[in-house]
């Protein structure tokens, strides 16, 4: 039996109500749902609570779920909306919550000279993420780490594949704009 | 030809073929190889950003963490306040006497202080704080343009009935919280009434609000609930 068809059968077995079902569905895309959560979010802790409130409303509304995409990527976009949630409330609160908590560093030695110029790299790009709108870092995200063709995104954000190209774009563009300083190191 | 532009050569470090003429150029122009090596390298520091490593149980902690939640939305989105008038003000008195029960033990205490939050004050909020998490996830789904099907719509009068509950039984002083429910409630019970599934600008931004207001009061109830349970701890 195929991927696809077993997917299926899954779900419609938890649209039965079968938990054990959508057990298996939570066990099976966990990871991945906290890989893009993370990488959304820049944060550990609210990616835990995306990939807990993803599962809680896929569930709800697996109803809805009409099969025209995967269901991973089904569940990438509830993952995202929910994140982007989280990143407005972030910003709203104005309050910068970096990837890895910032921990007062003793004086360097050598050989943590590089480790401490990775962080800091980290950190610039995380800055740069959150400067994207809510679409161009769901399309950056997919295109980039989950390896998403233009279509998925698509059907990720809704919109047309055109459009979806362009997201990605306008994010690319963003970027590299903001990674200027960066060349240097 | 006309050197190939930043879209095209996206997509070429995506994966995606370029048109025959595009690769051509890409072959023999030395300024769109540099823009596309300089694309490479600044694209590349990403690769940085790998998300943290998950153990192999991961998937079965996720579960085991959501599985009681889920069984509480299963049937008829999980424990709900009774509706009719006597069995409400049986509710808002439960939950009065227990705001009453918490502050006099406190009290009794010597020295009084109330981040010592007895149990059943405790135990009030956090039903508090789970009604406020029913009522985020609702208004997350219709901040999103989630469809506004029956099932949300008695999902959302229910929390309008549950809302005037924790209101009637919240203690006076409680006050920022009175006033996110009063909040809830307006904003709630217009969705309850509303015929268009679709949210216009000016609800949208009503319910982004108070998604942000939602989740400090949430935060701050559990930094109360720690402070208590340190100050437990301590004596």
């Amino acid at each position: 039996m195929n991927m696809e068809r077993t997917e299926a059968l899954l779900i419609q077995a938890a649209r039965d109500g079968h938990e054990d079902a959508f057990q298996q569905i939570v066990v099976t895309h966990s990871a991945a749902v906290f890989a893009h959560a993370y990488r959304m979010t820049g944060n550990e802790q609210d990616a835990e609570e995306v990939v807990q409130d993803t599962f809680l409303r896929a569930y709800r509304q697996l109803a809805r779920f009409d099969g025209r995409a995967t269901l991973r990527t089904w569940l990438y976009r509830i993952a995202s909306n929910r994140a982007i949630d989280l990143l407005r409330a972030r910003k709203r609160r104005d309050v910068v919550e970096p990837l890895e908590e910032q921990h007062s560093e003793p004086a360097s030695k050598p050989g943590q000279d590089a480790a401490l110029n990775n962080r800091a790299i980290r950190q610039k790009l995380l800055q740069a993420l959150d400067q994207l709108s809510g679409d161009e870092r769901t399309a950056f995200v997919l295109r980039h780490f989950e390896h998403s063709s233009i279509a998925h995104i698509a059907q990720a954000l809704n919109i047309r594949p055109n459009a979806a190209k362009n997201t990605v774009f306008r994010a690319v563009s963003k970027l590299r704009k903001l990674l200027k300083p960066l060349r240097t190191l | 030809m006309n050197h190939l532009q930043d879209i095209d050569l996206i997509a070429h470090y995506y994966g995606e073929p370029l048109l025959a003429d595009n690769a051509q150029h890409l072959a023999i122009c030395p300024i769109c190889q540099d823009a596309f090596t300089a694309l490479r390298k600044d694209l590349d520091r990403f690769d940085a950003l790998e998300a943290p490593a998950r153990g192999d149980d991961y998937g079965t902690v996720v579960w085991q963490a959501i599985a009681p939640r889920l069984q509480e939305r299963i049937t008829t989105k999980g424990w709900r306040w009774p509706s009719t008038p006597l069995r409400y003000l049986a509710a808002v008195a439960v939950l009065a006497l227990a705001f009453w029960i918490g502050r006099q033990s406190t009290q009794s205490h010597d020295p009084p202080d109330t981040a010592l939050q007895p149990g059943s004050e405790r135990l009030a909020l956090a039903m508090i704080r789970q009604h406020l998490d029913d009522t985020r996830l609702v208004f997350t789904d219709l901040s999103h343009g989630a469809s506004d099907t029956q099932i949300e719509q008695d999902n959302v009068r229910q929390l309008v009935s549950d809302t005037r509950i924790y209101r009637a039984a919240l203690p006076g002083d409680r006050i920022q919280l009175h006033q996110l429910l009063d909040d809830l409630e307006l904003i709630l019970l217009e969705l309850a009434h509303r015929q268009d599934p679709h949210l216009d600008e000016d609800l949208q931004s009503h319910v982004r609000d108070l998604l942000f207001k939602i989740r400090a009061t949430q935060q701050h109830i559990q930094n109360e609930a720690q402070t208590a349970s340190t100050a437990r701890t301590l004596l």
